[in-house]
């Protein structure tokens, strides 16, 4: 099972992709719309990939990262996805592929 | 008489339906165990308009049918009628939060495609308006051919219409008919979660961006500078509160129990039956309930938190401390909430999907102080401590009751930190969970928690205390001492004998047998160690009122500082609450790990007092 896709060539297939907008959910800044590409679901056991897609984290939903990290740490990562936040572990961002979008015209930064 | 109706509550996490069933039924309610499985069953009446009484269950959130823990399990389980002790539900009550329908929908139609008889509640309708979301219900009714009722349950609007729908659906069940049109009826959870974006799309009629309040609370409280600082600020006003507001509340339930000692003895002959309820019943049991205020005001702020939402917040900021030892930010709740007693704590690591996780949280909850401690550490931190105020508002005696707490959680931390890396050894579950909206907390809920707790905690006293008081009590008067005989008659009693038997083990760390008697009972539940050295020391006691309240002086008469030092260290680790050890046998499903819990426990509990009496003796104290 691999942690970090960076440094597991099993996990990282995705990366060799041609389309070179696709970046690692890890990779992003908070709330910078993105749409997911592709989740390497060998990445976690059977179980957390199913508890992943009940939250809605799967290929094709829209997410923004909204928050990461307790003072300087990468880890955890709050994750909106529709109107719910889901927090995440970086383990996770470092296993799916995104797309990013432009900024939404409903974005939460209008009053 | 025909089977009365089940009626089952069905729905994700935070889309209400706790809520929604206490307002159904309101405070008669029966939590069990679902048999052989550590899940809760939470279940009501509820009269319809007919007058049929039904049965009303309130099953755990679920976000799929495809169980990913014990609670998703049994959820599954009920609704398929497949789950032991338990018919299949005649109805099922289906909730959902209508501002997040999109992720509670794709639920929704897993359960519709079952096709039992289903009648949906779109709850927190105000909180979607509030969000800026025009919802057309009837629509939702039309696309999945079930009745559709808006509720706001925690103000309790659209009750009626909901036990309405309920009652006609009961009336009017047809097995046969299809209640869900086969395109939306899904065979993966993407093919779901597709069919519920295009249901939303449609039932929406109108979205502004609204408020969000959520997500602006969230900007602040889960950011990386100033989340960790509010929370840490919280607790600290959390540990404050305990100890500084129940002050005057414990003054006066221990003056109370004062009076009732000496009415006792006024009004009662002399004799035996009057000094078992003054030294034994009353003396015994008053030293623990004094403690009720402390719980009630710890369980009050985790109840607040929970209601409020702020509690998966803090989940999310502890994560990376937790993952530090091999856990997660889930296994904060159940931590937070052994500060004030193991038993829920541990009750409520059930929420760990993750089987290694819950096991080390299970494993180190008892070593968190509880509230069951603070009768020891006060008792003895007032006795042998003195109130130097080391700065302004800073007293030695804070400080080392301060310190017992960072003890207790080191040791937890530090306990983990070894679990992960030998016995529940395993690769570190992940960190997955959902933030919910934030929420006003209903006093009614609130006090409905506080009263189930603080119940909890009388019966407790009125049960598993005053049995093991009485018993101590007896052993200790009996065989009554002759006059010619020298010693005192604690020595002299059974108990005294017993004590004697293990005060060799006990010796080495600075135990005298009086310690050693009073570990014993305290088996029963740790404040009983309060209870017991009152119940000894007001038999020996000579004059007829020394009693509980004076126990501190008595104590710092007959204890060296060493000793008392100790006494307070093996507090902290030993796992001395038989309803604990209970609670593990019955959550772990197996005699294997609690027998590990308390023998691991008992082995830490003799180092740590050990090291704490060799320590100062050697420095002279």
């Amino acid at each position: 099972m691999c942690h970090y896709n960076e440094w597991h060539p099993a996990c990282s297939a995705d990366l060799r992709l041609v389309q070179t907008n696709l970046m690692i959910l890890d990779k992003l800044t908070n709330n910078q719309p993105v749409r997911i590409a592709n989740v390497d679901w060998s990445c976690f056991p059977e179980a957390e990939g199913r508890r992943l897609r009940a939250l809605g984290i799967d290929v094709g939903e829209e997410v923004t990262i909204r928050q990461r990290g307790v003072f300087f740490g990468r880890d955890p990562i709050a994750l909106e996805i529709g109107r719910v936040t889901v927090a995440i572990r970086r383990k996770h961002a470092l296993a799916i592929t995104v797309e990013p979008l432009a900024p939404s015209t409903t974005s939460d930064e209008t009053p | 008489m025909t089977k009365q109706p089940l009626i089952a509550l069905v729905g994700n996490p935070n889309a209400g339906k706790s809520a929604l069933f206490n307002a159904l039924t309101g405070a008669r309610q029966k939590i069990a165990n679902y048999p052989g499985v550590t899940v809760e069953r939470k279940a009501g009446r509820l009269t319809l308009a007919d007058g049929t009484s039904c049965e009303i269950i309130d099953l755990p959130g679920s976000y799929s049918l495809d169980p990913t823990s014990p609670d998703e399990a049994v959820t599954r389980g009920v609704i398929m009628g497949e789950q032991e002790g338990e018919n299949r539900p005649d109805l099922l009550l289906l909730v959902l939060d209508a501002a997040n329908l999109e992720q509670h929908l794709a639920f929704a139609l897993e359960v519709l495609a079952l096709g039992q008889p289903t009648v949906i509640a779109l709850n927190m309708i105000d909180l979607a308006q509030r969000d800026g979301l025009t919802l057309d219900p009837a629509a939702l009714s039309k696309a999945l051919n079930v009745p559709v009722v808006e509720t706001v349950a925690v103000r309790k609007r659209g009750l009626d219409a909901l036990i309405d729908a309920a009652n006609a659906a009961l009336v009017n069940a047809d097995p046969t008919k299809a209640p869900l049109p086969t395109q939306l009826m899904g065979d993966s959870i993407a093919a779901r979660r597709k069919a519920a974006r295009a249901i939303t799309r449609d039932i929406i009629i109108g979205e502004t961006a609204g408020r969000r309040l959520s997500k602006q609370a969230d900007r602040i409280l889960l950011n990386s500078f100033s989340g960790p600082l509010i929370l840490l600020g919280l607790l600290f006003v959390i540990f404050q509160a305990v100890f500084s507001w129940a002050t005057p509340f414990m003054d006066g339930i221990e003056a109370s129990i004062g009076t009732l000692g000496d009415g006792a003895k006024a009004v009662l002959p002399e004799g035996f039956f009057r000094d078992m309820l003054t030294e034994g019943v009353i003396a015994g049991i008053g030293s623990v309930i004094v403690f009720l205020p402390q719980i009630i005001i710890l369980f009050l702020f985790i109840l607040l938190l929970e209601a409020s939402g702020y509690m998966a917040r803090a989940a999310f900021i502890m994560d990376r401390l937790m993952a530090s030892v091999g856990l997660s930010g889930r296994s904060f709740i159940p931590l937070l909430s052994s500060f004030a007693c193991a038993i829920p704590g541990i009750m409520a690591t059930r929420s760990i999907s993750d089987a290694k996780d819950r096991l080390t949280t299970i494993l180190v909850a008892p070593i968190i102080t509880c509230s069951a401690r603070l009768p020891v550490y006060t008792v003895i931190i007032g006795a042998f401590i003195p109130n130097t105020e080391l700065a302004p508002f800073v007293g030695l005696q804070g400080v080392v009751l301060f310190g017992l707490y960072l003890f207790g959680i080191a040791g937890a931390m530090l306990v983990a930190w070894v679990l992960r890396r030998s016995v529940t050894k395993g690769d570190a579950a992940g960190f997955l969970m959902e933030m919910p909206k934030y929420q006003w907390p209903r006093p009614r809920d609130i006090l409905l928690g506080l009263w189930q707790r603080a119940w909890i905690f009388l019966r407790r006293a009125g049960t598993i205390i005053f049995v093991a008081t009485i018993a101590l009590w007896l052993l200790l008067t009996f065989p009554q001492k002759p006059d010619d005989v020298a010693g005192t008659q604690s020595d002299y009693s059974a108990a005294g004998r017993i004590a004697a038997a293990i005060e060799p083990v006990v010796a080495p760390i600075g135990f005298s047998r009086d310690i050693a008697l009073a570990i014993i009972p305290a088996m029963a539940a740790r404040e009983v160690a309060v209870s017991a050295l009152a119940t000894t020391y007001a038999i020996d006691a000579e004059d007829e009122d020394v009693q509980a309240q004076e126990l501190g002086g008595t104590l710092a008469g007959r204890w060296s500082l060493p000793t008392a030092l100790a006494f307070l260290a093996w507090f902290v680790f030993a796992p001395q609450c038989i309803s604990t050890i209970a609670v593990t046998r019955r959550e772990t499903n197996s005699w294997r790990w609690p027998i590990f819990m308390t023998v691991y426990l008992f082995a830490l509990a003799w180092i740590a007092a050990g090291i704490t009496y060799w320590t100062a003796r050697a420095f002279g104290l």
